[in-house]
């Protein structure tokens, strides 16, 4: 540190004794006048010659005494509070942490309260302030305060700042007495409301006031004046009642009212009995309020009625889903009935003979194609059906006429005819397919047996015929027919075609049997066996 | 300093601990605020062994010529006292603003005893002064070099063969789980994919395979064919004989319809 300042007790200039201050070079003493002198003529120190261009002074600093004090700064945005009151009115400030007011501050409580705010407010309570805890101070900050031409550091603690709290206008004594008059304004009203419940609730309020009305007739002890005092105090009961119907017409309320009212007419007729006519007409005028009052609960009905007015429509839209759903019921019944209709007509092919049973047949087609939804290829595939019997029908004759006669061009003549029998009803198979497929599964599922590939039952009846021919040539006939036409067939090939009558074991091992006599197998090169007919 | 406060008997309550008031004998009184840096604080902080030796030296000069005038106020600077080794510098210069917030200074004592010690007159932030800034430099030089240090080093690892980098034998079984799991899938592919076929076509099929060999058990017949198990045998309940005594045991065979017999 430089060397240190000592000043003299007087200006080497002028002499005087106040407002000294040194030379930049530390030699000399001047007052503020004479340095401003010697600086304007820049005169030069005479001890060392330098020349004068400021004036300064020193202050040592030294550090604090430790003691208990923690300073902390508070920080005023609205300004700084007056606490130099004190001269004028001797104005008190108190300074206490939130919540701790009054309280014998412990280590305990002030490490509790530490993050606490500061309530600073004066004795009158005019000027109250908050203090927050502001965030962290990074800096470190020294207050510098001046004691005897000394500065002492301290170090500054926290940083607080202080907010202005918002004053609530204190009231005099008039103004409180104005709000509490006002206050027992709001307490009669609320009397006021309490006796208008009182009227409606309990209807024995009613009945007992009625009570008193009579005691102070009875002590009347005349007749007119009774008369007067009923009218009277009907006519206030009429005029409360019509209020409150005005106040509140279709709330519950009105119901109490009604049957207040209800009650009321029970010593109206106690009166009846101790007064004169006079009464009666009175009790005459009330029944005809009270019919008012059912007209008006009758004006409610419709309005009722009309709410009740769109539930209407449901009834129809759930008779709608019943009639689907007798529909519905229908549609299962018609199908079990065409169900059973062909199970019998199956029954019947059964067990019917081969010219019976190829009527049958015919007659079946025609049903087929009746029951069909006729589109107009199911028209041409009809009219082609219609022809082929009538094909059949004059080639019986001319078949059975041969049969029966022995020589041998007749013979040949039936067989040319057998030939052009079974080609129009190979011919006719695939033409039905189409058409009965639905219903084919029908007769297959009802025969319990597996489905085939969506044979056509006339093909499934042909099988049954050709049960019954099984142990008769027909059968014969139609394999021997099969093997003329296709002369290289195989076993499998042959199978396949007659596979929808080859259901039954018994229908098998006929089948089987058959081949076995009518045809042999012959192996080719190629390793292909193939059946072809025996000579007979 | 002195506690010239020691006395005060402006409380009311008869608690002593809880002073209700604030002593506000000192409010008016002066106090400069000032920003220290830490060299700074240290010096002023530390407890010299002769109290009544100052810590510091604060110096107020002015212009004689422009003594009134607001262009050139008071300069302040405070030259330190320390003793400590090194290239601290020692004179700073205290930079004054005017305009901030008005601040009051107050203090509390562990008994509850609260007072204004003052409000703040100027505040000062210090910086180093022109004459030292060859020490400031040398200070901050340091302080560089002294964070320059390396505290991590690159070492050559001695056991390059490259042992440690394989996988732990704990892996092996996971490793091994992996193709297992694989496999699985593939499996549950051919499961779903599945279908069925044509009823003629597999009827053709079966027809072939039993030409190739007269008896097929049912699982010889499904690997054949890839086809489900339940249609499979549908098929077969119409087309074949299932044989339950005899040398071909468990096996279907065809039926004699169906057959092409040697005859």
């Amino acid at each position: 540190m430089s060397t240190d300042l000592q000043l003299k007790s007087s200006c080497s200039g002028c002499g005087s004794t106040t407002d000294l201050y040194g030379s930049n070079c530390k030699h000399m003493t001047l007052c503020l006048g004479c340095g401003k002198t010697m600086a304007a003529k820049r005169a030069k120190c005479v001890d060392c010659g330098a020349t004068l261009t400021r004036l300064i002074r020193e202050y040592n600093v030294r550090a604090s005494s430790p003691n208990d004090k923690n300073y902390f700064i508070g920080r005023f945005i609205n300004g700084l509070p007056d606490f130099s009151k004190k001269k004028s009115a001797e104005n008190k400030w108190s300074l206490q942490k939130d919540g701790l007011h009054g309280r014998q501050i412990t280590d305990t409580l002030r490490e509790k309260y530490k993050n606490k705010p500061w309530l600073l407010e004066d004795e009158t309570g005019q000027s109250q302030f908050q203090g927050h805890l502001e965030g962290s101070q990074s800096a470190t900050y020294y207050l510098l305060m001046k004691e005897r031409k000394e500065f002492v550091a301290i170090p500054a603690g926290s940083w607080y700042n202080f907010n202005k709290v918002a004053q609530y206008k204190q009231l005099t004594l008039e103004e409180a007495e104005e709000k509490m008059k006002n206050r027992k304004k709001t307490a009669d009203g609320y009397q006021r409301w309490m006796m208008k419940a009182a009227n409606n609730g309990p209807a024995a309020f009613g009945e007992h006031g009625k009570f008193d009305d009579n005691e102070s007739n009875t002590g009347g002890g005349r007749s007119h004046k009774k008369t007067d005092e009923d009218d009277e105090g009907h006519v206030s009961d009429k005029g409360e009642e019509d209020e409150e119907e005005e106040s509140e017409r279709k709330s519950r309320l009105g119901l109490n009212k009604r049957a207040g009212e209800d009650d009321e007419e029970g010593p109206r007729g106690g009166d009846h009995d101790l007064d004169d006519d006079d009464v009666e007409k009175g009790d005459d005028w009330e029944h005809e309020e009270i019919f008012t009052d059912d007209d008006e609960a009758v004006g409610n009905d419709p309005e009722e009625r009309e709410d009740l007015a769109p539930e209407v429509p449901a009834p129809p839209e759930i008779k709608q889903d019943e009639e689907e759903e007798d529909e519905d019921n229908e549609e299962g019944e018609g199908l079990s009935k065409s169900g059973k209709e062909l199970k019998k007509l199956l029954g019947k092919a059964s067990g019917l003979n081969e010219s019976d049973a190829e009527d049958d047949d015919d007659d079946d087609d025609d049903v087929d194609d009746d029951v069909g939804v006729p589109p107009v290829i199911a028209t041409k595939q009809k009219d082609a059906l219609k022809e082929e019997p009538i094909d059949n029908s004059p080639s019986k004759p001319t078949a059975t006429g041969p049969a029966r006669g022995t020589p041998s061009s007749k013979s040949s003549k039936g067989k040319r005819k057998l030939n052009e029998e079974t080609k129009p009803s190979n011919t006719a198979t695939p033409k039905k397919e189409p058409k009965l497929s639905a219903k084919d599964v029908n007769g297959s599922a009802s025969k319990s047996s597996a489905p085939p590939k969506g044979t056509p039952p006339l093909s499934s009846k042909g099988g049954s015929s050709t049960t019954t021919t099984a142990s008769g040539p027909v059968s014969e006939e139609e394999i021997r027919a099969v093997l003329r036409q296709k002369t290289p067939v195989t076993t499998q090939d042959l199978v396949a075609k007659f596979k929808a009558r080859l259901r039954c074991s018994e229908d098998k091992q006929a089948f089987a049997e058959i081949l076995k006599r009518i045809s042999k197998i012959q192996k080719t090169t190629t390793g292909a066996s193939y059946v072809i007919l025996r000579d007979k | 300093m002195e506690d010239q406060c020691g006395g005060n008997g402006k409380h009311m309550n008869t608690n002593t601990n809880s002073n209700g008031y604030v002593d506000t004998s000192k409010a008016e009184r002066a106090v400069w605020l000032m920003k220290c840096p830490p060299l700074v604080s240290r010096s002023l902080r530390a407890p010299p062994s002769d109290p009544s030796r100052p810590v510091a030296k604060v110096v107020v000069s002015i212009d004689p010529l422009n003594s009134n005038d607001d262009d050139s106020p008071p300069q302040f600077t405070m030259e330190l006292a320390g003793t400590e080794a090194g290239h601290i510098p020692r004179c700073y210069v205290m930079d004054m603003s005017k305009d901030f917030i008005p601040m009051s200074v107050f203090s509390d004592t562990p008994q509850g005893k609260i007072s204004v010690e003052g409000k703040i007159l100027n505040k000062f932030d210090m910086r180093p002064h022109n004459q030292t800034l060859e020490l400031y430099g040398k200070l901050c030089r340091e302080r560089t070099n002294k964070y320059m240090v390396k505290s991590r080093q690159i070492q050559v690892i001695d056991n390059d063969s490259g042992a440690h980098m394989r996988p732990m034998p704990g892996m092996i079984s996971f490793s091994t789980s992996g193709p297992s799991e694989k496999k699985k899938s593939p499996a549950k592919a051919t499961d779903t994919k599945r279908t069925r076929r044509d009823r003629g076509e597999m009827e053709e099929i079966v027809f072939k395979l039993f030409e190739r060999q007269p008896n097929w058990s049912l699982r010889n017949l499904i690997q054949e064919t890839d086809q489900p198990e339940q249609f499979l045998k549908d098929i077969l309940k119409d087309l074949c004989v299932y044989n339950n005594k005899g040398t071909n045991q468990g096996t279907y065979e065809l039926k004699p319809e169906y057959r092409k017999s040697g005859d």
